[in-house]
């Protein structure tokens, strides 16, 4: 017969083995440390910690059973070191003792010795007070946090890293959720939009900074990123930016999207002026080539001076002139006919040359005159009556000579061929400068051609606009862009009388300002 | 007389040019005259003085092509050479149309111009002779009375003495007589002579 006492202890029983079972195999370390403050008993765990056999930890303090290593150093064992009054695991235990509080998750370091290495192990303590058979024990747990502190500070490390990355590359960086409000703004924004960080997270959405057109949702929903969107942005003080925005579809969390922001400004600034340069260059070449019987003549004439005075001279030499007194004279002219046809080359030459514009400060009568030379032979060959009225206080003006020439080319020739027409005796050119204002001087061409139709002056500096059945219409729409490059203004219009008038402005070189 | 000293009037704007030909053609012995411009030119020039013209085709004012046909239109023939700087088909074809001894292109051999100025002024030359022959024989004609002029004209066309005086309403005797007076008169021995000398006197050149 099972007595009432038998029953109980039986239930005693079973429930010590569940709970010994429980703390066994319990996966954090857990001791209990009696009242002289020795392991009384040590879980798996705990023995797995301490790599040390159950029996041998038993009796002895937490720090020497769990082999710290300033109880170690410590000939009086743990917890009369210099370094126990400072441990934060003996006074947690020992508070808990002197108080009966527990304790829960306490951070703490312990150095200990692992194999032949040191190691500093990251642990959380709690701590419960406990009455065993009337004597005041203490239920120690510890979690060793060690790999999950080690993650923590990898994790650490490599978010400083990006955000240093991002803060100094110049590229923009933005992330949103799926409504477009920001939910990440680097820190260099300034940058590119002048505005600062905080006034862009006012804005709260991308759609204020990049425009309302920057995303195509279903595009974005479809490819997972969109590369190279180039947008049109006015920064805070107004400017104009290209920008080269690239999105991107990131799995940090449902609906975030990644925004890239390139500043191209620059690049493609670069890229229209080295296109522009290109044009320039192009329709010199087609000037030239349609000057290239005028520069014949213009080159002719000293080589047939150089061929005459070079066969009077052998004639000289050979005795069949008595008077040799000009024989100097005639070498001598064949030295400055050379200079003079090699000047004409060099001038051929900065003219087919591709360069970039450099400006300098030029006179605008002597670019004239030089221009002139190179056409004359034209103006002549069509009996144009030609007037030039060059004003003679004229300041240098900050010009690219060879592109102005090139202006100055174009409308002449355009003013050649506008009076193929007319009469001989009513042919006339006249070329004016004027000093316009104390900074704007100004060169006026005025034709007595057959005008231009209202249709014709409208279209006229429309790129590929002709009149001319061979031409490219590009003459004057180039003569414009480079006045418009040289801060000037460039216009035409038909005269009352007879013919038109072109002209453009150029600014004052600074230096010349105040000579006026 | 300054027609058998002819010279080389050379009009071209450009100061070189011109006074490298001067000096060329005073090393074979001829005058020579540098004129700027064609107005220049024809300021001085005086039809009368033989030789030739060393011409640029372009020059501000009046060019090279309107100073020949100015020239023509005053039936001052003096030949003429055309330089061009640079060939224009169109202006040659002109200036061979207008009489041109030449049309060359610059650069020029010395040589070559040099050659067709001679030839220019043997034009010349032959030209003039031709002009004081028919200056001659129209001094002759001249002295010839009405009647004379009317039977050399039916003489030189070919008719017999019987045919003029039918058609002069004359005695065949008075047009031998008149015919005699013509002879006399106009120094010729033979109708072939006569018909030679009227030509001459006509020739349009």
């Amino acid at each position: 017969m099972v007595t009432g006492i038998e029953q109980r202890e039986k239930a005693l029983q079973g429930s010590q083995v569940e709970f010994s079972t429980i703390f066994d195999n319990a996966p954090v370390v857990m001791f209990l440390v009696d009242s002289k403050r020795r392991m009384r008993r040590a879980n798996q765990a705990t023995i797995e910690f301490a790599k040390r056999q159950a029996k041998e930890i038993i009796g002895d303090r937490g720090g020497e059973a769990l082999r710290c290593m300033h109880s170690l150093d410590n000939l009086k064992d743990c917890g009369f070191g210099d370094f126990c009054k400072t441990c934060l695991v003996q006074r947690t235990m020992l508070d808990t003792f002197e108080t009966g509080e527990g304790h829960y998750r306490v951070e703490a370091q312990l150095p200990f010795i692992c194999g032949q290495k040191q190691q500093v192990s990251y642990i959380l303590i709690s701590t419960t007070p406990m009455m065993v058979s009337g004597e005041k024990m203490v239920l120690v747990c510890l979690e060793d946090i060690t790999e999950m502190k080690q993650t923590e500070h990898v994790l650490r490390e490599s978010e400083y890293l990006h955000r240093i990355t991002l803060s100094n590359i110049s590229d923009a960086v933005f992330m949103t959720d799926d409504t477009g409000t920001f939910t990440y703004i680097c820190s260099n924004v300034h940058v590119i939009f002048g505005y600062s960080f905080a006034e862009v997270q006012t804005f709260g959405c991308i759609s204020k900074l990049l425009g309302s057109d920057i995303l195509d949702a279903d595009e974005l929903e479809r490819l997972g990123e969109i590369k190279n969107i180039e947008q049109e942005i006015t920064d805070k003080t107004g400017r104009l930016h290209s920008l080269l925005v690239n999105i991107k579809k990131v799995s940090i969390k449902e609906g975030t999207i990644l925004y890239t922001c390139r500043d191209i400004t620059e690049r493609k600034l670069a890229e229209e002026q080295a296109h522009q340069a290109e044009l320039f260059h192009i329709s010199r070449l087609n000037i030239l080539g349609e000057m290239a019987s005028g520069l014949a003549h213009e080159l002719n004439q000293p080589l047939c001076a150089i061929l005459s005075c070079a066969d009077l001279c052998l004639r000289a030499t050979a005795g069949e002139i008595k008077n040799i007194d000009r024989l100097n004279e005639n070498l001598r002219t064949i030295e400055t006919q050379a200079e003079r046809a090699g000047n004409i080359i060099q001038h051929i030459r900065a003219l087919v040359k591709k360069k970039n514009t450099q400006y300098s400060a030029i006179d605008v009568n002597d670019l004239i005159r030089k221009t002139l030379c190179f056409i004359d032979t034209d103006i002549r060959r069509d009996e144009i009556k030609l007037s030039l009225e060059l004003s003679e206080q004229m300041p240098k003006v900050t010009a690219d000579p060879i592109q102005i020439e090139q202006v100055l080319l174009n409308l002449l020739r355009n003013a050649i061929e506008a009076m193929a027409d007319t009469d001989i005796e009513k042919r006339s050119l006249i070329i004016q400068t004027t000093r316009d204002s104390e900074n704007v001087v100004k060169v006026l061409m005025r034709d007595s051609g057959d005008g231009m139709t209202t249709e014709v002056e409208k279209q006229l500096f429309n790129p590929f606009f002709t009149t001319k059945p061979d031409g490219l219409g590009v003459g004057l729409s180039i003569s414009y862009s480079i006045i418009e490059a040289h801060h000037g203004e460039f216009w035409a219009k038909s005269n009352s009388d007879r013919g038109s008038t072109f002209g453009f402005t150029l600014p004052v070189a600074k230096t010349q300002i105040f000579a006026l | 007389m300054s027609e058998h000293n002819p010279t080389v009037f050379i009009i071209d704007d450009d100061g070189v040019v011109r006074d490298t030909i001067g000096q060329l053609v005073e090393t074979v012995d001829l005058n020579s005259k540098t004129f700027a411009s064609a107005e220049e030119f024809l300021a001085s020039y005086d039809p009368i003085q033989s030789g030739c013209l060393v011409l640029d085709v372009r020059m501000p004012g009046i060019s090279g092509l309107k100073l020949q046909s100015r020239l023509k239109e005053n039936n001052a023939h003096i030949p003429i050479i055309f330089i061009s700087g640079h060939g224009d088909i169109q202006m040659a074809a002109q200036a061979f149309k207008n009489g041109a001894v030449d049309f060359i292109e610059k650069p020029f051999r010395n040589q070559v111009l040099l050659d067709q100025i001679q030839e220019a002024i043997a034009r010349d030359t032959q030209l003039r002779q031709k002009q004081t022959i028919r200056k001659a024989a129209r001094d002759k004609l001249e002295s010839l009375t009405q009647r004379e002029q009317e039977v050399l004209d039916l003489v030189t066309a070919g008719n017999a003495n019987k045919v003029i005086a039918t058609k002069l309403e004359l005695s065949q005797r008075t047009v031998e007589v008149h015919r005699a007076s013509i002879m006399e008169k106009l120094q010729v021995d033979s109708v072939a002579e006569l018909v030679t000398l009227v030509g001459g006197a006509n020739d349009m050149q």
